[in-house]
């Protein structure tokens, strides 16, 4: 009895902090329907939870979970549980459902499942953190940069970019040095004029399927200088290579139909093989 | 055909011969009881020691090279050897093509050749006036023995199918050993055997150092006054410690196979010492060298504990106990010059590689030109200097270096296990020692706070089990929060998880509560591996220790979760001494 008033006390405390939070993108999203059918009835799942039975627990995960981002009254009952931990099956039901409800107290809860050592649960738990955002899921994402797992890596590098931590920009070059997918697209969504420049510097010294994710993000940046942009369009128009022409076409493709004259006619002049000219004050 | 006259003739004048002893190598002699050696050395006393000259001689494919290790011109003889070359007192003595040569120590210049059809020089000596040599046929059928003086002519040439030994000479008297167990003393001139020594362990060197002359192979007996008891064992004698050492090093050959131009290994470890009977220890500097290819050691003669070490660029092929110091031969055609204590001196070179190299530094004093390190820092650059492959003397120094109770040593003992080049024998090694250190916590502690980043460095994680086990060891409680960090970073092996759990649960203070906690959550369910599950019931009493009310109430929940590994379950509820009160607290 005791027992389980010390953790319902300890999951109304972290209960309080998410109550705390504020709204983060996404948050405002629709109802889902099972949310619209039933509302959680926190004291039961709070006792399953804790009852043991693995599969008692996973079911009631997918109950909270089906609720989506209008489940986060049981965030508090989830970050319990990840604090007691449980089975390898257990805990990749509440990072899903952590994911779920997108609550940024989760991230706490979530971030040292990151460096454990079976391969499927810091996955998971690294894909959680993209979901449940935050200072918290930011900085593990960033110690998870240089895990000796490559897809923790990888989902690192993208979570860094869909976070938009600005400050991660030096630590994703060392991953992209190491070739880590997902450190280029999140670079050119992130990167300062001249990181962006470093980027495409990059071109000749890595593979090109390395840096490739990170062109069209970077051409297509709105608060990027046209100087930069037209610079990197003729770099990779001087690459003469089918893939570097196949982004040219994309980002030509996805401009907005009567915006960014000077990118489109760079883009066309460069798709004809002609050099781009870069006026100096060009901006 | 010639072969057999020249038996007959060495017959014939040993027949003609009337001596204590007989026909030389003869196997009908009586033992004398020391009594014609006795005559021999008494004869001998006081006669002036033959020339020598400080000189390294290198073979190259197509000459001989000579380098005065007193600062004279090098030479060069271009004429190859068949064997070896021997110093013998100011002469080099070399055969070649059936030819046996004698070139002048100190310039190179052929003092003379005399014709030895079918054998090959096994050694050499010289007393300043003739020269004793012996030879052997390459299928170990025959031995030659002969002399001859300065201008040439041949004194003495024997044929005999006993093996024998390397020669030597003083006052006209050859030395020859033979059999295992003889020496004859032959005068040069004639051929008469006029003495003979019977030993009671092997020989088959005779050594010329510092004017004194030694007899043995293992160890060597003096020839002096005491000689005549040699049969008996009562001779003044010298021998080196029995050591371990890497490869096996012998100081002197067997003295009755012909040596091989060798390139091998056998070459590469060696041991060098002198015999010098006004020493403490009876070896010139107190000491004796061994070498494992580029690896140097001098050990005590007495003690043979290690006196210093070093590591060179290239292998070791050749060299001598100076006077004082040692002079080594390098296949890269150097010299190195080491005082008695290590000390680095000044270096020589040949200017090419060498197929072989010998060198007499018997009246040579190497000096230092700067002084010896600490032994510990000699160690520590020697181990990081060497290659992977000579893993055998990395082992070695490592087990000297734990003998060592400077600070110090932990560092190398962790720079060895975070450096990729190890060998893993060698790294292995080093954890075990490292482990058992009970000082150096402040390396200790610096290597556990090191940031570990595997993209960005290609250094291996510290060494945290064994960092641990020491640590815990020395009761540092400054090691607690860097190994709870530890404890929690996956790049931190599975066999260092359990040392550090245990040593957490000594060490640890409420400060580490947290990462105890995380780490017992991540793992009380998930652990699958032995290790694991005795790190997490480690880390559940470190969380009983430290965790107050809390701490209890984890533990005592996980004991009884269906969920919790049940291996862990059972190692929770083996915590019988803190559970059943913890339960009581919880409750």
């Amino acid at each position: 009895m005791l027992r389980n008033t010390t953790w319902f006390v300890l999951a109304l405390l972290v209960s309080a902090r998410a109550g705390a939070e504020p709204p983060t993108p996404g948050a405002s999203a629709p109802k889902s329907r099972a949310s619209q059918r039933s509302a959680l009835d926190i004291p039961r799942l709070a006792r399953v939870l804790e009852s043991g039975s693995e599969a008692e627990i996973i079911a009631a995960l997918e109950e909270i979970a089906g609720h989506g981002r209008d489940g986060g009254p049981a965030a508090p009952l989830v970050n319990a549980l990840l604090l007691r931990g449980g089975s390898a099956r257990v805990m990749i039901a509440a990072f899903e459902t952590a994911a779920a409800l997108g609550k940024e107290s989760s991230s706490e809860a979530v971030a040292p499942y990151v460096l454990h050592r079976r391969p499927e649960i810091r996955q998971a738990a690294a894909e959680a953190l993209i979901a449940t955002r935050g200072p918290a899921a930011a900085a593990a994402l960033r110690r998870a940069l240089t895990s000796v797992d490559p897809k923790v890596r990888a989902t690192a590098a993208r979570g860094l970019g869909e976070l938009r931590v600005a400050d991660a920009v030096a630590d994703l070059f060392v991953a992209l040095g190491n070739e880590t997918p997902g450190a280029a697209g999140s670079i050119a969504s992130l990167c300062a004029p001249e990181e962006c420049d470093r980027l495409v510097g990059y071109l000749g010294k890595l593979k090109f399927e390395t840096l490739e994710p990170g062109f069209v993000p970077l051409l297509l940046r709105k608060e990027l200088p046209n100087r930069n942009k037209l610079l990197y369009i003729d770099r990779l128009r001087r690459l003469a290579t089918k893939r570097s022409a196949s982004v040219l076409k994309t980002v030509l493709a996805s401009l907005p139909p009567d915006g960014e004259p000077k990118l489109r006619a760079a883009l066309q002049t460069a798709l004809q093989g002609r050099p781009v000219k870069v006026e100096e004050d060009q901006q | 055909m010639k072969s057999c006259t020249l038996t007959l003739t060495a017959l014939l004048c040993a027949c003609a011969s009337s001596t204590a002893v007989g026909p030389s190598f003869n196997t009908d002699w009586q033992n004398d009881a020391g009594a014609s050696i006795a005559a021999v050395e008494q004869k001998l006393r006081g006669t002036p020691p033959p020339p020598t000259v400080n000189v390294a001689v290198g073979l190259t494919a197509d000459a001989l090279l000579g380098v005065p290790l007193d600062g004279g011109t090098p030479w060069k003889h271009p004429k190859t050897s068949d064997s070896p070359p021997v110093i013998a007192g100011d002469l080099v003595v070399f055969s070649s093509g059936g030819e046996l040569f004698a070139l002048d120590a100190r310039t190179g210049e052929r003092r003379w050749k005399i014709g030895v059809a079918g054998y090959r020089l096994r050694g050499a000596g010289d007393d300043g006036t003739v020269t004793v040599a012996t030879l052997g046929q390459p299928d170990g059928a025959r031995s030659l023995f002969v002399t001859g003086s300065r201008k040439g002519s041949v004194l003495e040439h024997q044929q005999t199918t006993h093996p024998l030994g390397r020669p030597a000479a003083q006052g006209g008297v050859a030395f020859v050993p033979w059999s295992g167990q003889y020496v004859s003393a032959i005068d040069m001139e004639n051929g008469d055997e006029i003495g003979r020594l019977l030993t009671r362990e092997l020989t088959s060197h005779a050594l010329q150092e510092n004017g004194e002359l030694y007899f043995g192979e293992k160890g060597v007996i003096r020839f002096d006054e005491r000689i005549k008891y040699a049969s008996t064992q009562q001779a003044n004698r010298a021998g080196l410690p029995q050591r371990e050492l890497p490869g096996k090093p012998r100081w002197l050959d067997p003295g009755e196979t012909l040596p091989e131009l060798d390139m091998g290994a056998r070459a590469k470890t060696r041991i060098y010492a002198a015999p010098r009977f006004d020493e403490p220890t009876r070896f010139a500097s107190n000491r004796f060298v061994a070498t494992y290819f580029k690896t140097v050691m001098a050990f005590d003669a007495k003690s043979g504990d290690l006196s210093w070490t070093t590591a060179l660029p290239s292998d070791v092929i050749g060299g001598d106990a100076a006077a004082q110091g040692f002079v080594l031969c390098t296949q890269n055609g150097r010299l190195h010059t080491f005082a008695a204590d290590g000390s680095p001196g000044s270096t020589l070179g040949f200017g090419t590689h060498l197929r072989a190299c010998v060198v007499e530094a018997g009246a040579f004093v190497a000096r230092g030109v700067k002084a010896a390190e600490p032994l510990t820092n000699q160690l520590e650059r020697t181990l990081l200097g060497l290659e992977p492959d000579m893993a055998t003397a990395q082992l070695f120094l490592l087990e000297e270096l734990g003998k060592l109770s400077d600070p110090s040593v932990a560092k190398t003992l962790i720079e060895l296990a975070q450096n990729p080049r190890t060998p893993p024998a060698v790294r292995n090694e080093s954890r075990r020692l490292l482990s058992t250190r009970k000082s150096g916590a402040e390396h200790m502690l610096a290597a556990l706070e090191a940031p570990f980043d595997f993209l960005s460095t290609s250094r291996l994680p510290a060494p945290v089990g064994p960092l641990a086990d020491a640590l815990a060891a020395m009761r540092e409680e400054r090691a607690a929060t860097l190994l709870a960090r530890h404890l929690n970073d996956p790049a931190t092996a599975l066999e260092d998880l359990e040392p550090t759990a245990r040593a957490l649960a000594t060490l640890a203070t409420p400060n580490e509560f947290q990462a105890l906690r995380t780490f017992f959550a991540l793992y009380r369910s998930t652990a699958d591996d032995p290790a694991l599950v005795t790190a997490v019931v480690a880390v559940a009493r470190a969380l009983l220790r430290v965790g107050g009310s809390e701490g209890r109430a984890i533990v005592v929940r996980a004991a009884s979760d269906p969920m919790t590994q049940p291996e862990v379950a059972r190692g929770l509820a083996a915590l019988d001494t803190a559970l059943p009160s913890a339960r009581a607290e919880a409750r």
